[in-house]
């Protein structure tokens, strides 16, 4: 048990360990995903907010840098603009003090002016805004008589500086004279005589500065080695004034841009530097690509961290579900499973128990846990028990024996086995046992042969010829009775194929039988004839049943019965045939009659037709004659003609009794039922008969109700009971009445006729209906007729279905009633 | 005048017929066998036929049939005058086509008035006897 335990469980666990690894690698949990992600976002963010730090830095270093080049061209474009058109303040002073300047002073003070400096190109003079003087003359001969307010270009600048009452500068611009100028202009007040304490314009003085010179004397130069310069703001208006020099696109890019301030407004300096302002490059920075490689380091770490502390807990978690399904089939298999620890002096102590041990032995853990071993096993098999512990720990391999064993719990048959238990240095500390409970599969296996005996005694004992034969046809069992039916001894069979024990048996109904059952696995039944090798044969009744091992044969010898159905068959046989041969007999014989019955018939037909055809001459031409057809006669001829006529009507009756008797006796009498008038037959056979009783004085009463209908039956046989019985009564009644009634009662037509006639005596009354009976009256043949009417009637009312009685008193007459149904159906 | 075939091949019997009708205005003409009678019924389209049944060669039947062949007597009636009283005899003379069935001996007293039955009431006898 152990050692199957032991082969099975490392197969299912690697099983179980390659599905659980390709399961975990499949899902990480998010957080080992989502917190080095985390560390690597913050990383980047910051390494990248210090680039932009960095950059920021080296940018505004720049700016300051062209900001202080930049500082010293303004300073020294404004001072030079400034001390150039201060100048003519001396000029101005003069005109102011004295009202006016002479052509000498004026050329003189100029002279003095260009010399100081050499920005000044020419200086001019317009009292009134008109130009007087200009210095030096030569080459600005034309300014002079300029009349500014004339002069719709120069206006404008002459407008605002006398508006604002101070210097105003402008330009640049391209001189008459060739070149870049300013022209910076002043205006003049001189002390108003006319109004004591105040002044009044007097005109403005200007000047032309040269621009290039101006330019020149400041480090614009220089300075355009490292900057790009522009300048703009003509006429002093300022960074929105029109470009002055330099490329205006410097404005457009992010300049440095101060002011540079004028005598009024300002011109705009710009510059960026030659090279552009420091570009942003994060990786040029060394905190950025610091931070950002120390990020991805950490994440990557963090990552690595994560993950095996997932991979862990989930190692943990698969130990611990593995303990408990481990702990599960422990606590769930049929076997009984206890752990031992070895302690010295052979003892072993019960560690664990599982709950099949429980069951098993019937002792509770709390019962065995910390003790011995004694504590379950018998004291009569513990030192064997020990020794086989001992040889499992000594030999290191597991030990199996058998036992019954009485526990707590009962006895038990069991396959029990030791297997040692090693530690981590491999050494047998402990011992794991088994106890596998055979007590079931014990009892089943004596059942079964106990049960394989009683069928074998069964089959050996029964009268009954038992084979069993395998699915190759292979003779498996034979019992003694077998070999009797099989003629020949059970050794020769046993093991050997059908076929082969008897050969051309593949051609018999038997076999053809056996295999069906074989093949379909049904039952079948049959008796057959066997014909055997020597040449002799035996009946059998043989019966096929599919069993697992292949199908089993029932012979019955049936020799015995088959041999008396035989000798019975065969008197049936004779007896059949003498019936047969009798039969024939008779048939020949019931031909003969009916020939002789048809030859009877024949005669009939033809005598009847012969008699009548005499009979239609005499009656005919007695008629012919009667009637005078033929010549008139004398009252005896006719006398004695009606007594032929009388004769021959009365042959003709008896022939046509004749007739109808012999038709009815034969059988050929015919009834063909169909509706009729009942009243219409009855009034018609009273008209025939009312002469005749008419003729003899008899008082005819017909007692009919209105209400008769109709009635379905023959009515040409209906009517000649009615004539018979009428004609009879009529003929045997002398005097009184004859009388008919017919009443409808209960699907019935009664009728009745009454005579008052001779009447008849008992005794006769049995031979009433006989044919060829006229009574004997004591009047032999007084009365005519045929003696045939009333056996007529009688046989006419039995085929209509009805009946025939009668009452008569000797002396007083006669009463007829006749039943008839009033449907009668065709037979 | 109302012509009447009379095939019958007994001689008293035919001439009792004859006698009968030729008192009682009727015109006869006769035969004494089938194939005579087809003739005879051929030349002289009768208003009425009396048929024998039992016939020497052909019987009245197979007349009756051969008579019923003829487009110009297929309405005329014939009426079978027979002896035959056998079972079925009647309906096997109505079937070969006969109109009437009237059996021997014949009554003198009724027989026309019988015949009469069968004729359109157009043909009747001039001056017609005692019926």
């Amino acid at each position: 048990m152990a050692d199957e335990g032991g082969e099975l469980r490392p197969e299912r666990s690697g099983a179980e360990a390659a599905t659980s690894a390709v399961r975990h690698r499949g899902r990480l949990p998010l957080g080992v995903w989502l917190w080095p992600l985390l560390v690597l976002g913050c990383g980047l963010a910051i390494s990248y907010a210090m680039a932009v730090v960095d950059h920021r830095d080296q940018v505004q270093r720049a700016r300051d840098d062209a900001s202080v080049t930049l500082g010293t061209v303004r300073d020294a474009l404004s001072r030079e603009t400034f001390g150039a058109i201060y100048l003519t303040e001396g000029i101005a002073a003069t005109v102011a003090i004295e009202g006016g300047i002479s052509q000498e002073k004026f050329e003189a003070l100029s002279a003095e002016l260009l010399e100081r400096n050499d920005i000044v190109r020419n200086v001019a003079l317009a009292p009134d805004n008109v130009v007087l003087r200009v210095f030096p003359r030569d080459g600005n001969e034309k300014a002079i008589g300029l009349d500014y307010a004339k002069n719709p270009t120069q206006w404008p600048s002459v407008a605002s500086m006398m508006e604002q009452r101070g210097h105003v500068v402008a330009g640049p611009l391209t001189l008459v004279q060739g070149g870049v100028g300013l022209i910076g202009r002043s205006p003049i007040y001189v002390r108003d005589d006319a109004r004591p304490g105040s002044h009044r314009y007097w005109g403005l003085i200007s000047t032309v500065l040269d621009f290039e010179r101006l330019l020149g004397r400041t480090p614009i130069e220089a300075a355009s080695d490292d900057l790009r310069i522009a300048l703009r703001g003509i006429d002093g208006t300022g960074v929105r004034g029109g470009p002055i020099w330099g490329d205006r696109v410097v404005f457009d890019s992010s300049p440095v841009v101060m002011e540079v301030p004028l005598p009024s407004g300002s011109w705009s300096l710009a510059a960026v530097p030659r090279r552009g302002w420091p570009l942003f490059r994060p990786f040029s920075s060394i905190y950025a690509v610091t931070s950002a490689s120390l990020s991805v380091v950490l994440s990557l770490f963090s990552f690595q961290v994560l993950r095996l502390a997932s991979k862990h807990r989930r190692a943990r978690a698969a130990v611990v579900e593995r303990e408990q399904q481990l702990s599960m089939i422990y606590d769930t298999v049929a076997d009984a499973i206890f752990h031992v620890a070895i302690e010295p002096g052979d003892r072993y102590r019960i560690v664990s128990v599982n709950r099949a041990f429980t069951r098993l032995t019937g002792l509770e853990p709390e019962a065995v846990i910390d003790e011995d071993i004694a504590v379950f096993v018998p004291p009569e098999s513990l030192p064997q028990v020990k020794l086989r512990y001992r040889a499992a720990r000594e030999r290191e391999e597991v030990v199996r024996w058998e036992a019954i064993e009485e526990y707590p719990a009962g006895r038990i048959a069991g396959e029990l086995s030791v297997a040692p238990g090693l530690d981590a240095e491999g050494r047998c500390t402990y011992l794991v046992g088994t106890i596998h409970d055979v007590t079931e599969r014990k009892r089943a296996a004596e059942a079964l042969a106990r049960s394989e005996e009683r069928y074998r005694t069964t089959l050996e004992s029964i009268m009954e010829g038992c084979q069993i034969l395998d699915f190759e046809w292979r003779y498996t069992y034979l019992n003694d009775v077998a070999a009797r039916h099989n003629r020949r001894p059970n050794a020769e069979l046993l093991g050997r194929r059908m076929q082969a024990a008897w050969p051309g048996i593949e051609d018999t109904p038997v076999f053809a039988m056996l295999k069906r059952s074989l093949e379909e696995r049904v039952a079948l039944h049959e008796e057959v004839e066997f014909r055997f090798p020597d040449g002799s044969s035996g009946w059998f009744d043989v019966r096929s049943q599919p069993v697992p091992e292949g199908f089993f044969v029932l012979s019955i010898d049936i020799g015995k019965r088959k041999r008396a159905e035989t000798a019975l068959r065969e008197l049936n046989e004779s007896l059949e045939r003498k019936v047969r041969e009798r039969t024939l007999d008779l048939e020949t014989a019931k031909k003969r009659a009916e020939a002789a019955d048809h030859l009877k018939s024949a005669f009939l037909a033809t005598m009847s037709h012969e008699l009548r055809t005499p009979l239609n001459s005499i009656i005919g031409f007695t008629g012919i004659i009667s009637q005078g057809l033929a010549g008139p006669l004398t009252d005896e001829q006719a006398k004695q003609l009606g007594m032929v006529m009388n004769s021959a009507r009365h042959l003709l009756d008896l022939i046509n009794d004749v007739l109808d008797i012999s038709k009815i006796e034969a059988g050929q009498l015919e009834v063909r039922p169909a509706a009729f008038d009942l009243r219409a037959s009855i009034d018609r056979v009273t008209t025939m008969v009312a002469p005749l009783a008419a003729q003899k004085g008899l008082r005819l009463k017909v007692l009919v109700p209105d209400t008769l209908g109709s009635m379905h039956s023959d009515r040409r046989r209906v009517e000649q009971i009615l004539l018979n019985l009428l004609n009879n009564a009529v003929k045997f009644t002398d005097s009184g009445e004859v009388s008919l009634s017919v009443e409808l009662e209960n699907g019935d037509a009664r009728i009745r006729v009454a005579d008052t006639g001779i009447g008849m005596q008992r005794e006769h009354l049995s031979e009433l209906f006989q044919p060829f009976r006229q009574l004997d009256t004591g009047l032999q043949r007084q009365h005519e007729g045929t003696g045939l009417g009333l056996a007529i009637c009688q046989r006419l009312t039995a085929l209509l279905g009805g009946a025939i009685a009668v009452e008569s008193e000797w002396g007083r007459g006669s009463v007829f009633s006749v039943t008839l149904p009033t449907a009668l159906h065709s037979s | 005048m109302t012509t009447v075939l009379v095939i019958e091949d007994n001689e008293q019997n035919r001439y009792l017929v004859t006698f009968l009708l030729e008192r009682h205005g009727y015109q006869v003409v006769s035969a004494v066998d089938g194939a005579r009678a087809l003739s005879v019924a051929r030349t002289f389209v009768p208003d009425l036929i009396l048929l024998d049944i039992q016939l020497p060669t052909m019987d009245g039947y197979a007349v009756a049939r051969a008579l019923r062949t003829n487009e110009a007597l297929r309405a005329t009636p014939i009426i079978a005058v027979t002896s035959y009283a056998m079972p079925g005899d009647r309906e096997k003379a109505l079937s070969a086509g006969c109109t009437g069935y009237i059996e021997k001996p014949i009554d003198p007293e009724t027989f026309i008035s019988e015949i009469q039955h069968y004729l359109p009431p157009t043909s009747k006898p001039d001056g017609a006897g005692s019926s």
